[in-house]
C-alpha cells in the first residue's frame, strides 16, 4: 500500500506542478495583454524589455490559488463541509454510522477515525475532506443513512475511507481549486479582452511609432496568450479529471478489500445513482469529491474525457467481477476484465501483498442472518492480508422502518427538536417553534412538562 | 413544520415505529410520502381503494399549502360507503388528512387482518378521534 500511496504521490505533485504552470502562464498571459512590456532597460548594453504586467499577473495568479488554498488548508475539513452544508455529529447521534466509520477506519489502518458530519438532504451522497488522515472527516448525506442498509453503507464508508488512506483528498482539494482559479482567471482575461482597447488600439496607432521588430514579438506574445487561456482550463480539466478517476477506481478497490464485500459497495452505487443529488445543491467546485458525482449522473454515456467518475455501470460491473475475492488482486483483475486494463494501474507492491481473501457472505439481511454470518466469517485474516477484518458488528441490522426513523431523528435533533417519551409507548418529538410549557399525550391523556430548549 | 390549516406548529407522535405529524390545535394529520408505505405495507388493495371516489366531491373543500413545499396541495377521494376527501402533495412529499380521516380511511379500506392492526394501531393513538368522516364534514362549512 506504501508504494500505491508513494506512487499516487508523485504523480499528484507533477500534476500539481504543470497546473501550477499552466496557473502561472495564464496569470502571465492576462498580465501582459494589460501591461504589454516596459520601455527598453538598459543592461550593461544590452536592452531588455521587461514584461512587468506578466510578472504581476503571475504574482496575482499564484495569490488567487495560495489564498483560497491555504483557507482550505488551514481550515482543515470545515471549510469544505461548511460549503457543503454539513454539520458534525457525535457517536450518541447515530452511533450505528459511528461503528461503521471506526471499522472501516481500522481496517484501512488510518491513526484514528475521521469526523463524521450529516448533510441534511435525503438525496444518496457522500464525500471525505481534510488535509492528511489525521485531520480527516466524511460526510454522508441523511438521505444516504436512511436508504441504504448497513453492508451498503460500510461500502460507501470504506470508499470514502480509502480516499483519505490514500491521500486522495488533499490532493483533490487543493487541484480543485487550482482548476477553479484557472477557470476564473481565463474568465477575466476574456472580459479585459473584450473591454479593454486591446485589438482596437492597433487601428487608431500609427504602425511606424513602434519599432516593427518589437510590435511583431508583441503580436506573437499576445496570440500566445489568447491560445493558453483557452487551452488552459480544458487541459487543467483534462489532467484533474484523469487522476480523478484513477482514484475513484483504487478508492472502489479499498471500498471492497477493507469490508471483503464487493457486492455492498457495488449496490450502494446503483442505489446512489438513482439519486446522487441536483444541481442546485451541489457547487461545481465540490461535484467531484462526491461517491457518485451530482453533476454527471444521469448521462448514461461512457466515460467522456471530461468526466470526473468512470461511469456507474463499468464501476458496478468490476465489483461484482471480483468472483467472490476481497483482495487488490481480486479488483485488478476484475478491472482487467471489465476494461482491459486494470491491473497496469494497481502497483505491483499492492496486488503482491494481499494474500488471496474470500469475500464474507452478505449480513444486511435480516437480524440473525447478520449475527450468523459474522460468526461463520472467518477470524484472523488480518496478519495474513496486511488488510484487518472489521470487528464484529456490534449492533444488529436495522430495519428499513428503523432506519429511516433513525435518521428522521438525528435530523430533528441537530434541529433541536425535543423529545418526551411517554409511559404508554408513544414518543413526543417537539419542534423548537413549540412554545407551549406543556404537551398533551395523544394516546393517554397525560401532561408533560415540555422540556427546555436546548 | 407548520399544520396547513391552522399554521401552528406540529407534534412528531412516534409509536410502534409509525411516525406521523399531528396538529395540536386542530388534530389533523400529516403523513410523510415514505410514512404512508409504512402504514399501508404493500396492500394493493389500499392503494387502490385511496382513488377510487368521485373527484367531484372533492371541490368544496379549500386548498391547501404542502406543509413541507407551499406547493398547493391536490385533493383525491377515496371509495367506500362515506368517500373521504384529503389532500396530496404533487411533489409526492406526503397527504394531509383532516381530524378522523385517516381512521375512516382505514376502516372502511381495508377489511384483511394486517391492515386492522393499522386501524388498531390509529385506535391506540387517537382513543377519542374514531367520529365519522361525514360529521367533519358538516363542522366545516
Ligand atoms: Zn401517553
Ligand atoms: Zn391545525
Ligand atoms: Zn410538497
Amino acid at each position: 500500500m506504501f508504494e500505491l500511496i508513494r506512487q499516487n504521490k508523485r504523480r499528484s505533485l507533477l500534476l500539481m506542478g504543470f497546473m501550477l504552470l499552466l496557473l502561472l502562464g495564464v496569470g502571465f498571459a492576462i498580465g501582459f495583454a494589460v501591461v504589454p512590456a516596459s520601455e527598453p532597460l538598459d543592461m550593461g548594453g544590452a536592452t531588455l524589455y521587461l514584461p512587468w504586467g506578466g510578472l504581476l499577473g503571475m504574482g496575482v495568479a499564484f495569490l488567487v490559488w495560495g489564498v483560497q488554498a491555504l483557507a482550505a488548508y488551514s481550515s482543515g475539513d470545515r471549510l469544505l463541509m461548511a460549503a457543503a452544508g454539513a454539520k458534525k455529529i457525535q457517536k450518541q447521534d447515530h452511533p450505528r454510522l459511528f461503528n461503521v466509520v471506526e471499522e472501516m477506519s481500522i481496517a484501512a489502518q488510518l491513526p484514528k477515525p475521521p469526523k463524521v458530519y450529516i448533510i441534511e438532504d435525503m438525496s444518496l451522497n457522500a464525500f471525505a475532506a481534510g488535509r492528511d488522515p489525521n485531520h480527516a472527516a466524511v460526510a454522508v448525506t441523511a438521505g444516504l443513512l436512511s436508504k441504504l442498509n448497513r453492508d451498503q453503507l460500510q461500502g460507501v464508508v470504506a470508499h470514502e475511507i480509502a480516499h483519505i488512506a490514500n491521500r486522495d483528498v488533499l490532493f483533490m482539494t487543493m487541484a480543485g481549486i487550482m482548476v477553479g482559479s484557472i477557470i476564473m482567471l481565463t474568465e477575466v482575461f476574456f472580459r479585459v479582452m473584450w473591454y479593454s482597447n486591446i485589438g482596437a488600439s492597433r487601428r487608431y496607432r500609427s504602425r511606424r511609432s513602434s519599432r516593427d521588430g518589437e510590435g511583431a514579438a508583441k503580436l506573437i506574445l499576445l496570440v500566445v496568450a489568447l491560445i493558453l487561456a483557452i487551452v488552459a482550463p480544458l487541459l487543467a480539466q483534462l489532467l484533474y479529471f484523469a487522476c480523478s478517476r484513477q482514484r475513484e477506481y483504487l478508492a472502489d478497490a479499498g471500498g471492497a478489500v477493507y469490508t471483503r464485500y464487493p457486492e455492498g459497495l457495488a449496490s450502494a452505487l446503483e442505489t446512489i445513482s438513482g439519486n446522487p443529488g441536483d444541481k442546485k445543491s451541489v457547487s461545481k467546485a465540490m461535484a467531484p469529491m462526491y461517491i457518485v458525482n451530482p453533476l454527471e449522473a444521469g448521462q448514461r454515456a461512457i466515460s467522456s474525457l471530461t468526466s470526473t467518475h468512470p461511469p456507474i455501470e463499468e464501476r458496478v460491473r468490476i465489483l461484482r467481477s471480483m468472483g467472490g475475492g476481497g483482495s487488490f488482486a481480486d479488483y485488478a483483475a476484475a478491472w482487467n476484465k471489465v476494461d482491459g486494463a486494470g491491473a497496469a494501474r494497481i502497483p505491483a507492491s499492492a496486488l503482491a501483498q494481499t494474500a488471496p481473501v474470500a469475500a464474507r457472505a452478505a449480513n444486511a439481511q435480516e437480524p440473525m442472518a447478520a449475527i450468523t454470518a459474522a460468526a461463520a466469517a472467518p477470524v484472523g485474516q488480518a496478519s495474513k492480508t496486511g488488510v484487518p477484518t472489521p470487528s464484529r458488528r456490534a449492533t444488529p441490522e436495522a430495519t428499513p422502518r428503523q432506519r429511516q426513523r433513525d435518521t428522521g431523528d438525528l435530523l430533528r435533533r441537530m434541529n433541536k427538536f425535543r423529545f418526551i417519551n411517554c409511559d404508554c409507548g408513544i414518543r413526543i418529538k417537539l419542534p423548537p417553534e413549540y412554545a407551549k410549557p406543556k404537551v398533551k399525550c395523544v394516546r393517554c391523556g397525560k401532561i408533560h412538562e415540555v422540556p427546555r430548549q436546548p | 413544520m407548520e399544520c396547513p390549516v391552522c399554521k401552528e406548529p406540529m407534534l412528531v407522535i412516534e409509536y410502534e415505529g409509525i411516525e406521523l405529524d399531528l396538529c395540536d390545535a386542530c388534530h389533523g394529520v400529516w403523513l410523510d410520502e415514505g410514512e404512508l408505505e409504512l402504514l399501508l405495507g404493500d396492500h394493493e388493495m389500499t392503494h387502490g381503494f385511496l382513488t377510487a371516489g368521485n373527484p367531484a366531491a372533492a371541490k368544496k373543500e379549500e386548498s391547501r399549502p404542502c406543509p413541507i413545499c407551499d406547493a398547493v396541495m391536490g385533493k383525491a377521494v377515496t371509495g367506500g360507503k362515506t368517500p373521504v376527501v384529503y389532500d396530496y402533495c404533487p411533489h409526492e412529499h406526503g397527504l394531509w388528512f383532516d381530524r378522523g380521516e385517516l381512521l375512516s380511511i382505514l376502516e372502511q379500506g381495508s377489511s384483511d387482518g394486517a391492515a386492522a392492526a393499522v386501524v388498531q394501531w390509529l385506535r391506540h393513538v387517537f382513543p377519542d378521534s374514531s367520529t365519522p368522516q361525514t360529521k367533519q364534514e358538516t363542522l366545516n362549512p
